[in-house]
């Protein structure tokens, strides 16, 4: 995966998280914002883990 | 330590001299360090004043004590996950005493006698208002007949000669109603204007028979302070300077509010010093890695390098600091003297110079520039001796494992802050958007290398194509540094976010307040006075006017309440008004249940701010002006709380629990001519709703002067951390600008290279301080208005943006031209 496609991963990610945790109500908030947040941090991981390591 | 020394003898100057841009750095941390000492030493003051104000003593004087209500309601709020806490708050209104419990304060030994003291304002027929007291109370002074004799029947009175009265002649005074005549019998010389009535006359015009505001005692000599609290038991003694709050409680009450106020500048103004001077001196320790490097590699230990530059770092930071403390002195007086010009503090909020906010002022700096040294020389001094070399002569490309992290975090964290502050309503979600923009700053000074990258893909782009060769070499200038041009970034982006939120939020709530005031109002005429207020026959007066179908009385105050502030039940102060008969006619609140005409009897209707759950019907617990608790139904929840005030209440209940009886206003529906009343009473006149609608604007404006002296003075301090960075940063270039003109390009070449990159890396710097207020402004538009639409001057934006910007690039660019002189040739030393 190229930084550039991490990165606007990252972006849609963060904004769909946000945008359910303000917008959404009940259980579908709980939902949508933790599939998106746990995303968020999936994607920080595999950059550090694999993205940097290729910049190499 | 003597080994890390010896080799970096060269440099035993150090920031303050020796090497390139030695003399910068020393000047900049010392500058830096100055303007954050002088900030937090001023927000000191402030605290100090407030903490010792009291009002002047001014007719209490020859009292030993004054025996007042208690001047504070204390409740045990409930905590989550803790004890209930014990919370206190002043009341803004006198809390009046019988006049019976005089009788046990004259049987403490030593008392000579108990002066039941009323104040009322009473207003003359030239205009002037007077302090209205009975006889007994100009002893309390004292007060010394001038001319004339003491007043002895009910028409009699005595004044002061300031009011231009002569013994003998008739004036006509209006108290508690129409313009009463009195006969001059007395004349009095000095001592804030009063009007002395017999005191039978004047507990009648005070309005509340039976009740005194204070009970002054006048002992012959010194009077046991614990005998007479045994004596006054529920009520509170005043003593010493503390008998000025029981005069004018006005101090007392603001005492809250500073304080919080200051501290909560004090906070913001240490966050930023550490952002600006961890900047400055990560960028000084960074220009000097080669240096540090070679310290490394030839056997300093890491905590060698590190006390060296700690050093270093405190030898600009000691006099900075002592500096900046001892003029933090004079920035807090002229800050106090701004505050109390625009009639922000109270009359008589005295400013108090200690040495404490100095001391307060030269820790803070000295334990900011101590932490932000050790911080910036965390990397360079871990480095393996070996690598430190090689490290040194390229900026290193990736950011830390851990700053990525934390930078993910907090911007993760602030983003959904927002949600926090989409949620609370009025002024906790004003504040909650202070702490969004914080948590957003460090995700950007955290995340800046990869802003700047971001940026200069973004910006070098237009910029190339603009201007090939030197566009070019200002891309790959930004882009090899990209660390520099993110520490270059945070403080623009802060300044820039900083300025815009705090005064959009204010303007935000400003023009909302004035909205909802505007549009509350139904009445087509309002009567107003130019005195202390209208007595309370006006209304009434009003409404037997023909073709006047409602006429309302209203009467401000303040009330105290339990409110949930982001999850947690806090004591608030908050705006009250009580209103009287017709109001469903002359006033619109926007009620969302209930109903206005209801509001009757122990009755009570709350903004939705407030309310929190409580539905009409529901029991709300608050304390009324002078403290009385009470337990009322609530009768309607409205929405323009910022316009109306947060609580209403019926009319007779608040004119009985406050100062005075006197109305602010009288809201009249009906076209009808009300000359006939105006004629009446002294003072009043009858205005449109427009012009009603431009006096309640002026005084909003007036508390918004607060919020603009917070940020003329934060803004400056990042304005000078910036600048001086910038400049530091440029300085530290002579070797690039040179090899720059010894493989051939021209001066003009260079400077244009450099302008081009100013463009670049201000240009991220301001898009990124755009981006933050562009993503909290609208949640908190949102909280305020319901509608995510902030309000800003175009003018306001316009001056901070190009402030930021121009301060910036003129930093950036005068260096540079100094550097690169004409005529000469281009030397690398």
């Amino acid at each position: 995966m190229d930084n550039t496609v991490r990165w606007i991963l990252f972006g849609v990610l963060l904004t769909v998280n946000v945008v359910a945790n303000n917008v959404l109500t009940g259980w579908l908030e709980i939902v949508v914002s933790a599939v998106a947040g746990l995303g968020v941090i999936a994607v920080v991981i595999d950059y550090l883990l694999r993205g940097r390591r290729s910049v190499r | 330590m003597s080994r890390a020394r010896r080799p970096g003898g060269g440099l035993g100057g150090g920031l303050g001299g020796g090497l390139g841009g030695g003399k910068g750095a020393f000047a900049g941390v010392f500058a830096a360090l100055l303007f954050a000492a002088m900030l937090v030493g001023a927000c000191g003051v402030l605290l100090e004043s407030a903490w010792r104000a009291h009002a002047p003593v001014e007719r209490y004087g020859a009292a030993a004590a004054v025996v007042t209500g208690r001047q504070s309601v204390d409740d045990r709020v409930k905590r989550l996950g803790s004890k209930p806490k014990h919370q206190v708050r002043p009341l803004a209104e006198r809390a009046r005493v019988p006049v019976a419990a005089a009788a046990r304060l004259r049987a403490v030994p030593g008392v000579r006698a108990v002066v039941a003291d009323v104040s009322f304002p009473v207003l003359t027929s030239t205009g002037r208002t007077l302090g209205g007291h009975g006889w007994d109370s100009a002893a309390l002074r004292p007060y010394r007949l001038d001319a004339g004799r003491a007043p002895q029947a009910p028409g009699e009175v005595a004044l002061s000669r300031a009011a231009g009265a002569r013994v003998g002649s008739v004036v006509r005074l209006q108290a508690d109603g129409t313009p009463l005549a009195f006969r001059v019998t007395g004349l009095v010389a000095a001592g804030p204007a009063a009007a002395f009535f017999t005191p039978a006359r004047a507990a009648a015009l005070g309005g509340h028979p039976g009740l005194a505001d204070a009970l002054a005692v006048l002992a012959d000599g010194k009077v046991d302070g614990a005998a007479l609290r045994a004596a006054a038991p529920g009520l509170s003694v005043a003593t010493g300077s503390g008998r000025g709050d029981a005069e004018d409680p006005a101090v007392a009450t603001a005492r809250p509010e500073i304080l919080e106020l200051g501290a909560s500048f004090a906070s913001v103004a240490v966050m930023i010093a550490l952002v600006v001077v961890g900047g400055l001196v990560a960028l000084s320790v960074r220009e000097r890695s080669r240096e540090l490097a070679l310290l490394r590699a030839i056997g300093a230990t890491p905590w060698q390098v590190r006390g060296q530059l700690v050093r270093e770092t405190l030898r600009a930071g000691l006099p900075a600091a002592l500096l900046g403390g001892v003029a933090s002195l004079g920035l807090g007086a002229a800050m106090h003297a701004a505050m109390t010009h625009k009639g922000v503090l109270p009359r008589g909020f005295g400013l108090s110079l200690s040495p404490l906010p100095v001391l307060a002022a030269f820790g803070v700096a000295l334990a900011g520039a101590v932490l932000t040294a050790l911080a910036a020389s965390v990397r360079i001094s871990r480095i393996h001796p070996a690598q430190a070399l090689g490290e040194a002569a390229l900026e290193p490309a990736r950011l830390p494992r851990w700053r990525l992290a934390t930078g993910v975090v907090f911007l993760v964290l602030g983003l959904n802050a927002l949600g926090v502050s989409a949620a609370t309503t009025g002024p906790a979600a004003a504040a909650s958007v202070g702490g969004l923009v914080v948590a957003l700053i460090v995700a950007t000074a955290l995340l800046g290398p990869l802003l700047a990258r971001f940026g200069t893909r973004l910006i070098g782009g237009a910029v190339r194509s603009a201007s090939p060769v030197a566009g070019r070499l200002a891309v790959h200038a930004s882009g090899a540094a990209a660390l520099r041009a993110g520490s270059i970034i945070t403080p623009v982006a802060l300044a820039v976010a900083f300025a815009l939120t705090q005064l959009s939020a204010q303007s935000t709530v400003e023009h909302a307040t004035r909205e909802q005031a505007a549009a509350a109002v139904r009445a087509d005429q309002v009567l107003v006075s130019a005195g202390p207020g209208l007595p309370r026959g006006a209304a009434d007066a009003a409404r037997a006017v023909p073709g006047v179908t409602a006429a309302t009385p209203v009467k401000s105050t303040t009330v105290v309440m339990a409110v949930r502030e982001l999850g947690e039940r806090n004591l608030t102060s908050l705006s009250a008004k009580g209103v009287g008969a017709g109001a469903e006619a002359t006033l619109d609140p926007k009620v969302t249940s209930g109903r206005l005409g209801d509001l009757r009897g122990i009755a009570v209707a709350l903004s939705r701010d407030v309310a929190e759950g409580q539905r009409v019907g529901s029991t709300a617990a608050l304390w009324l002006g002078d403290g009385t608790r009470i337990k009322a139904r609530v009768a309607a929840v409205y929405e323009r709380g910022l316009g109306v005030g947060d609580v209403l209440l019926p009319h007779d209940l608040v004119a009985a629990h406050s100062a005075t009886t006197l109305d602010d206003h009288v809201l009249v529906r009906g076209k009808a001519d009300l000359r006939p009343v105006t004629a009446a009473y002294g003072g009043a006149r009858a205005i449109t709703p427009e012009a009603f609608g431009a006096r309640f604007s002026e005084r909003l404006r007036l508390q918004g002067f607060v919020s603009l002296v917070i940020v003329a003075a934060i803004g400056g301090f990042v304005v000078i951390g910036l600048v001086t960075t910038l400049a530091l940063a440029t300085a530290a270039r002579r070797r690039e600008f040179a090899l720059l003109r010894l493989v051939g390009a021209t001066r003009r070449q260079v400077l244009r290279a450099l302008r081009l990159e100013a463009v670049i890396v201000l240009g991220t710097g301001v898009a990124v301080g755009c981006l933050i207020p562009a993503v909290t402004l609208p949640a908190l538009a949102t909280a305020v208005t319901g509608l995510p639409l902030p309000s800003l001057s175009p003018f306001a934006a316009a001056a901070v943006l190009t402030g930021v910007a121009g301060s910036g690039a003129a930093a950036m660019i005068l260096p540079a031209r100094a550097m690169l002189r004409r005529r000469v040739p281009p030397t690398i030393s």
